[in-house]
């Protein structure tokens, strides 16, 4: 029996961390320009998510509706970057962290009021059902880990061979540089957000046919993606990736051995306190190595 | 002849502090302009100001479009590269990526590649680190990369802010070697701001001496180096 349970909180830590992962990264876009944790992120992905149903009522096929999503989230997240963040940001860097506050409460309201706060199913585009050969692995929880390698390798692969991408790791750097060189810093930060929004949307879809859709829904998923970046290291997305996973095995495999589901939660936030305390930039914090 | 740079009544601070009060110069294209004066005067002020790092009043004119008011990138798309004050490199990207991002501005290729080449005949040391973290490298080397890198995006004025800054002597004059060679082969003309006003003057065809943000004198660089101002300014007599 406990292989059986070993496996099956395996693979949803697995699931769930693979969640973790996609909000963590985009904390770390959205850190990069604001050097702020922006919190009305998971509200953000959860108001794309609704998007994404209403597209999918409206007729839409899954994937179109997934692409449509990411797109449309992208686009608003530069928005807001561009028209209430940055600006923000110029007059009064603190003030930033109000702005992420406010954003919270308004996508969660406009969610709530747009769109009546009850709990609503979300569909999967994976097969129902486990894998064969795997009967503690569902098809959703295959293909939202499947998914979310992807799209991590996609963002690894824009940021290390793309001209773009080694403009915005230049400008999360040394933004001075960057633009004596030529680089249009504000637009690359924006950039970020546009990725940041994607991603979180992406989180969005594939979380909810797991918990199901509410205005509440990413609260506790934010939680936990604010630890993964944390363990992980705020100035690293491959660390805050890897921190995702972690987290959401921990807690999966703790949750279900040591301590059972009421404090695993708790258990979970200690650890990464605990890891903190020992290496305060994160477990994969890159070695700040400089000389003058 | 119309200059490549001219700067006309220059007066630029940082908020309520004003650092430079009617500063007038010009730099023609392919000479060296060395800008002279003691800690304080506003060397890097006036270099900051023409890469719209800081606001300024007057005017700033390259090639006869004005700058003044542009952003930092804008300028730098008009052809001015900027070596800054603490050499300014990606210390956590590559020697190669650095050099890459140099050439930001630029889409021709097979260009690129010509120069990136030619900045390894300039800077051997580079092509040896060329996979390296750029905060790994000796101050010197990093001094390499900073100039190397604002070549790459092919400027016609190179500002360079105390080149020869925490370099042993055997460097700086490896330095100033390999900044003759790139002077006569890169048609590249440059504003020079430098402590060591004897290697400045030596490299320079004309020299401005600031003082407490004023300009104070100038003329050929011969004539200046037996100005009784420039050896007050650095030797504090």
């Amino acid at each position: 029996m406990s292989t059986d349970i070993f496996l099956h909180q395996l693979f949803a830590g697995l699931t769930a961390g693979a969640i973790y992962a996609s909000l963590a990264v985009a904390l770390v876009m959205v850190w990069r320009s604001t050097h702020h944790l922006n919190f009305a992120q998971g509200e953000m992905a959860m108001f794309s998510t609704y998007v994404a149903l209403a597209l999918i009522e409206a007729g839409l096929g899954y994937w179109s509706a997934f692409a449509a999503t990411l797109g449309l989230s992208f686009l608003a997240s530069v928005a807001i970057e561009r028209l209430i963040v940055a600006p923000v940001a110029r007059s009064q860097p603190l003030a930033t962290v109000i702005v992420f506050v406010a954003l919270l409460a308004i996508f969660h309201s406009l969610a709530s009021w747009l769109f009546t706060p009850v709990l609503r199913e979300f569909p999967s585009p994976f097969p129902a059902g486990t894998l064969p050969g795997f009967p503690y692995l569902s098809g959703h929880a295959a293909g939202v880990v499947a998914l979310t390698l992807l799209e991590l390798a996609a963002v690894w692969l824009f940021f290390r061979f793309t001209r773009l991408g080694l403009a915005m790791r230049a400008v999360a750097q040394n933004p001075v540089s960057s633009r004596l060189v030529g680089i249009p810093a504000a637009r690359m930060l924006a950039l970020g957000w546009g990725l940041a929004g994607a991603l979180g949307a992406c989180a969005g879809m594939m979380i909810a046919p797991i918990i199901y859709l509410d205005p509440n829904m990413m609260a506790g998923v934010l939680l936990y993606g604010f630890a993964a970046t944390l363990l992980g290291g705020i100035a690293n997305p491959w660390g805050a990736a890897a921190g995702g996973l972690i987290v959401g095995l921990l807690d999966s495999l703790v949750g279900a051995w040591l301590i059972g589901p009421e404090l695993k939660l708790s258990f979970a936030l200690t650890l990464i306190v605990a890891v903190l305390l020992v290496r305060p930039a994160g477990l994969f914090a890159r070695a700040q190595r400089s000389r003058v | 002849m119309t200059p490549l740079l001219e700067i006309e009544r220059l007066c630029a601070g940082y908020g309520a502090i004003t650092v430079l009060r009617d500063v007038s110069l010009s730099v023609a294209a392919g000479q060296v302009a060395a800008l002279l004066g003691a800690n304080g005067a506003g060397k890097t002020t006036l270099l900051r100001a023409v890469s719209g790092m800081i606001p300024s009043t007057g005017a700033i004119r390259m090639e006869q479009h004005l700058l003044s008011g542009l952003p930092t990138e804008a300028i730098a798309q008009r052809g001015v590269a900027h070596v800054p004050e603490g050499r300014g490199t990606f210390a956590h990207l590559s020697v190669d990526e650095n050099l890459q991002l140099g050439a930001w501005l630029r889409r021709d290729r097979a260009g690129i590649a010509r120069d990136r080449e030619r900045m390894f005949q300039h800077f051997p040391r580079l092509k040896e680190r060329l996979r390296q973290q750029a905060g790994t490298l000796s101050g010197g080397e990093q001094q390499m990369l900073a100039i190397a890198r604002a070549l790459m995006s092919r400027p016609r004025l190179l500002l360079l802010d105390e080149p020869s800054f925490g370099l042993a002597p055997i460097l700086v004059d490896e330095l100033f070697v390999a900044l003759a060679r790139i002077r006569s082969e890169e048609q590249v003309a440059m504003l020079l701001v430098e402590q060591n006003a004897h290697a400045a003057l030596e490299f320079s065809d004309h020299a401005y001496l600031l003082e407490a943000g004023e300009l104070a004198t100038h003329g050929s660089a011969q004539a200046l180096r037996g100005d009784a101002r420039v050896q007050r300014a650095y030797l504090g007599k």
